[in-house]
């Protein structure tokens, strides 16, 4: 492929969030580049690769156009779909929901996302980073040689630690109890008969955070922990505390006891919110770079692909002088940005019981398992919030 | 009608403002023993008897607290801002007063986490 000296929208990063970008912004008539620093796309994982059903998905953000790519993926895309959702709180009591969700092929349904912005004319180019940006020129090199591009609008879809967003003075939070560090297995061998996805808390196995058993079908499962530093113990680390809980914990190391480790997967969530602006000149951030995910579980896929969308569109109908490019800051905002803050809000009322299994016990038991599914999907109804409050302060 | 308290509640704590309209009488403990827990910013007091999952070998003691007399007004606040963890019940104090107590809730105890406070004076 002939790669042109200047398009109008460069795209980087094609995870969900990129590449969903770089087809909605294709699909509107405008250039587009898609760089992936990664030479095959979706690896290596980075993600447990949940995804919510589509009308789960609708009731997340009930304000938003969701892109049709959350709806229509193809089959191969999914190893597992689960029909249940299960909490586990530090004491062993137990609550959940029905709900359908889909344990994702992430190297495949990243690549049909990269695709289809390909089928939209998009051009691809992979194995290749972004080494510097000066305004509208960005210096590349990488598997296909070096050189420089021209670009009307950059949108950085490069994740949390996102250098497009750096680069253009558009940075997340530092507080270290905003990022979330998750490290995962995929297992093969597992003993797990019911298509749930658990989820796990207590601070002796996930400080901070929760542990989650996601089976992938056939005995296969990934399990991960999405913890946070500060509250680790000395001298744990992160691979000791998943060793731990898939060893040790007395209900999940029944299910996983006897696994084989097939696969490794580390990354980084930042369960911060949103930096307070995603527009800078002529750079927008999407996806994880500008917080896009529910803090409360770390779910992400979808509002990052939400998130690009907007991004994708709000860059072609800029480049078509429709619109000034601020307006991407509104219309994700509109469509998804109460949902974001107020899982972050709920998350940081979670923190400092997490300091406590006892507390975390309690509140479990004191949430009903409808509002359980309503914080899921970025919701704090008013006497889940009141009566987490209490549990802060004290009675 | 009155009200003991043995928590934030009191004097000096944080939701003593909720006791502003009532009338504070004194300083007293409770006649009968009950465990009394700490849960990070409150304490809670449990009543062992027809329970059976808490071992009766449980540190037991008087709870210390403040008496109140109260209206029904601030009774029915103190009763929602203690619902869903709390329960409120008639408890004999030192002092020969019948008052009444909000109890912790069985299943939100949890024995293997709870810092037990032995003296029954949580502060």
């Amino acid at each position: 492929m002939i790669i042109k000296d200047s398009y109008d929208v460069v795209v980087v990063g094609a995870g969900p969030a990129g590449a969903t970008a770089a087809n909605y912004a294709a699909k509107k008539g405008v250039s587009v580049l898609l760089i992936d620093r990664k030479k095959d796309i979706g690896v290596p994982l980075q993600c447990g690769g949940f995804l919510p059903g589509f009308s789960v998905l609708e009731e997340l953000v009930p304000n938003a156009e969701l892109p049709y790519t959350l709806k229509e993926f193809p089959a191969n895309c999914i190893n597992a779909t689960t029909s249940y959702q299960r909490f586990i709180a530090p004491d062993g009591y137990s609550k959940g929901f029905e709900v359908t969700g889909y344990a994702l092929d992430r190297k495949r349904f990243d690549k049909y996302l990269v695709h289809e912005a390909a089928s939209s004319d998009a051009h691809v180019l992979i194995g290749t980073s972004v080494t510097s940006v000066d305004g509208k020129v960005l210096k590349c090199e990488g598997v296909f040689g070096n050189f420089s591009v021209n670009a009307k609008v950059i949108v950085g879809a490069d994740g949390p630690s996102s250098f497009i967003g750096r680069n253009a003075g558009l940075v997340l939070e530092h507080d270290p109890m905003d990022i979330a560090t998750a490290l995962e297995y995929e297992l093969m061998g597992v003993n797990i008969d019911e298509p749930s996805v658990e989820m796990y808390f207590g601070k002796d196995y996930v400080p901070g955070g929760y542990a989650w058993i996601i089976p992938q079908g056939n005995n296969s499962a990934n399990i991960g922990i999405g913890i946070r530093r500060p509250m680790c113990k000395k001298g744990m680390s992160y691979r000791d505390y998943l060793n731990h809980f898939m060893e040790k914990h007395p209900i999940a190391s029944k299910k996983l006891k006897g696994s084989t480790i097939v696969s490794v997967i580390g990354g980084l969530v930042p369960v911060g919110g949103a930096p307070s602006r995603t527009v800078s000149g002529n750079v927008i951030l999407a996806g994880d770079a500008a917080g896009h995910l529910i803090a409360t579980n770390g779910g992400g896929i979808s509002t990052a692909m939400l998130g690009g969308k907007i991004a994708g569109e709000t860059a072609a109908e800029f480049v078509q002088n429709k619109i000034p490019l601020n307006e991407y800051e509104i219309r994700w905002r509109q469509q998804m940005g109460i949902e974001i803050k107020t899982a972050v809000y709920t998350r940081k009322l979670m923190d400092n019981l997490m300091k406590s299994d006892t507390m975390v016990s309690a509140a479990f038991k004191m949430i009903s398992s409808e509002h359980m599914k309503a914080i899921q999907c970025g919701k704090l109804p008013n006497t889940v919030r009141s009566n987490l409050l209490k549990l802060n302060k004290g009675m | 009608m009155y009200v003991f308290v043995y928590g934030t509640l009191k004097r000096g704590f944080i939701n003593n403002w909720l006791l502003t309209e009532s009338y504070y009488i004194c300083p007293t403990r409770t006649n009968e023993e009950y465990l009394m827990v700490n849960l990070n910013y409150f304490p809670g007091v449990l009543e062992l008897e027809n329970d059976e999952y808490i071992d009766l070998g449980e540190p037991k003691s008087k709870i210390s607290g403040e008496l109140y007399k109260v209206d029904n007004r601030t009774i029915s606040t103190l009763d929602k801002f203690e619902e869903p963890f709390f329960y409120r019940k008639r408890t004999y104090l030192e002092n020969g007063v019948e008052a009444w107590m909000y109890f912790l809730k069985n299943e939100y105890y949890n024995d293997d986490s709870n810092r037990k406070i032995e003296n029954g004076f949580w502060r």
